[in-house]
């Protein structure tokens, strides 16, 4: 289902009705929706920013998260204490506000803004990191994508799970922890533990799923450590993702230390805008060069924008 | 002739009593069904109220269509309230008003709040409605069999008296 239709009877009819005038082109760019109270909505597509009339004050900010909570604040408090709204299609709300605590429980209150980012299929996307998911004998490797925020990490993922399963045959399960991979989406060869930690999903998807690849996104927990090490012992294949600008980055991060110190993958891919490989290293760190690395996008602007391009024709 | 015109009175009278605990008993096995999905599902509003499915009677039947028909509307309008969806609704239902104001006003209470506050004040409503909701039954029940003890004896010595003056 087109995002528009997943996401315009949620915002303002204002907001709607900007997001309905969009044209397609502009509609497979557009990454954000930012809300904030008391000043104008803006829409962020790669590359620009375009301010909208809409404006919210207090109230109808609580409208809006009503609706993006589906009318049932009790079906995505957990969430919210954590800042974030997961919305049917795999998008998210990020929301930002005042945090309380009460008896141990975090809640959020009087919301100031909200960041919806929309969640594109593009088929095609993980063109340049499937050289480096499979090893000898097609079977699968454990890989961690690297890239900085916004730079497609998630979409890179989904798209590699379809193809991991759908093409190659793989048995794959996806730790969907935030549902923003597959969300409640039906119809795919794939299993999909959604809402659960990881830490769970990856105990309950080796027991039950025979899985010979796991799938998941955004590691960053000492308990996400502990799942992907257990997982990667037990001879599965994993494929994550992780916020970081580099390698350099990447150790400096305990977690990410952690896992690179215990050769918990056999390849970490530095992702850049789109899709894009900018680098593959080793399970050491160390990057690869040559014949190792196949065929690769080199992270500099032309090629991004390339890949950019090659993705914007094959989504439409 | 007294005894089966009377007879027919309380008939007409208890049969809308009777409509009235139906509808009561089908509002509880809702409140019921909704506990469930809410405590171990946590879905969406619309979400909730779709999987609302009573067939067992009548009543229950009628408040299934009456909530999907309110889920349809909260999928497609901005800014629903869906106690004025549930009212839209019911005035083109005649046999909802059966019930009284404050028959209504426990379910429709729920309606109000429904999805408004977190988990355990969800809960904590609906139980509160189905206690209410169980006190109005009970109370109905106790009024339709006092009413039709009445009647039978009404009918019983009016129908007695007549044959005592005829013969």
């Amino acid at each position: 289902m087109p995002f528009r239709e997943q996401l315009c009877p949620r915002l303002p009819p204002t907001l709607a009705a900007a997001l309905d005038a969009l044209s397609a082109r502009d509609a497979a760019r557009l990454e954000e929706i930012r809300i904030y109270v008391g000043r104008a909505a803006e829409l962020v597509f790669s590359g620009d920013c375009r301010t909208t009339d809409t404006c919210v004050d207090a109230s109808q900010m609580d409208s809006l998260l009503a609706a993006l909570c589906g009318y049932a604040l009790y079906s995505c408090e957990g969430q919210m204490a954590q800042g974030y709204i997961p919305i049917a299609g795999g998008h998210r709300a990020g929301v930002c506000g005042r945090m309380t605590q009460e008896g141990g429980t975090w809640r959020m209150s009087g919301v100031s803004s909200v960041c919806i980012r929309i969640s594109h299929d593009v088929p095609g996307a993980s063109g340049a990191v499937r050289p480096y998911l499979l090893g000898p004998g097609d079977l699968a490797r454990r890989v961690l994508l690297l890239g900085p925020p916004g730079c497609g990490k998630t979409t890179v993922l989904r798209d590699a799970s379809l193809w991991l399963a759908e093409e190659k045959g793989l048995r794959v399960a996806v730790a969907d922890e935030r549902e923003e991979l597959f969300g409640t989406r039906q119809g795919l060869r794939l299993h999909v533990m959604g809402g659960a930690d990881k830490a769970r999903a990856f105990g309950m998807l080796l027991r039950s799923m025979a899985p010979q690849v796991i799938v998941t996104d955004e590691i960053g927990r000492p308990e996400d450590a502990d799942a992907l090490l257990n997982a990667a012992r037990c001879g599965v294949g994993v494929l994550a993702s992780a916020h970081a600008g580099g390698m350099e980055d990447a150790e400096k991060r305990p977690v990410l230390r952690r896992l690179m110190r215990e050769r918990a993958f056999d390849r970490y891919i530095l992702l850049g805008r789109y899709g894009s490989v900018r680098g593959v290293c080793d399970e050491t760190g160390k990057e690869m060069e040559g014949d190792e690395r196949g065929q690769l996008g080199c992270g500099r602007d032309g090629d991004d924008r390339n890949q950019r391009d090659r993705l914007f024709a094959l989504g439409r | 002739m007294a005894m089966i015109g009377i007879s027919a009175i309380g008939f007409l009278l208890s049969d809308g009593e009777k409509r009235r605990v139906r509808w009561i008993r089908a509002m509880r096995r809702c409140l019921l069904r909704m506990n469930g999905i809410i405590r171990y599902e946590q879905p969406e509003l619309p979400a909730l109220l779709e999987r609302i499915d009573l067939r067992a009677t009548p009543q229950e039947r009628e408040l299934t269509r009456l909530l999907h028909g309110c889920a349809a509307r909260l999928r497609t309008s901005s800014s629903p309230q869906l106690m004025l969806l549930f009212a839209g609704e019911t005035a083109r239902l005649p046999g909802y008003g059966v019930l009284s104001e404050e028959d209504r006003s426990a379910f429709e209470g729920v309606l109000a709040e429904l999805g408004r506050t977190r988990l355990p004040e969800q809960i904590r409503l609906l139980d509160s409605a189905d206690e209410r909701l169980r006190a109005r039954e009970e109370e109905l029940e106790r009024e339709s069999g006092r009413r039709a003890r009445i009647i039978r004896t009404l009918g019983v010595s009016l129908g007695a008296a007549a044959f005592l003056i005829l013969i």
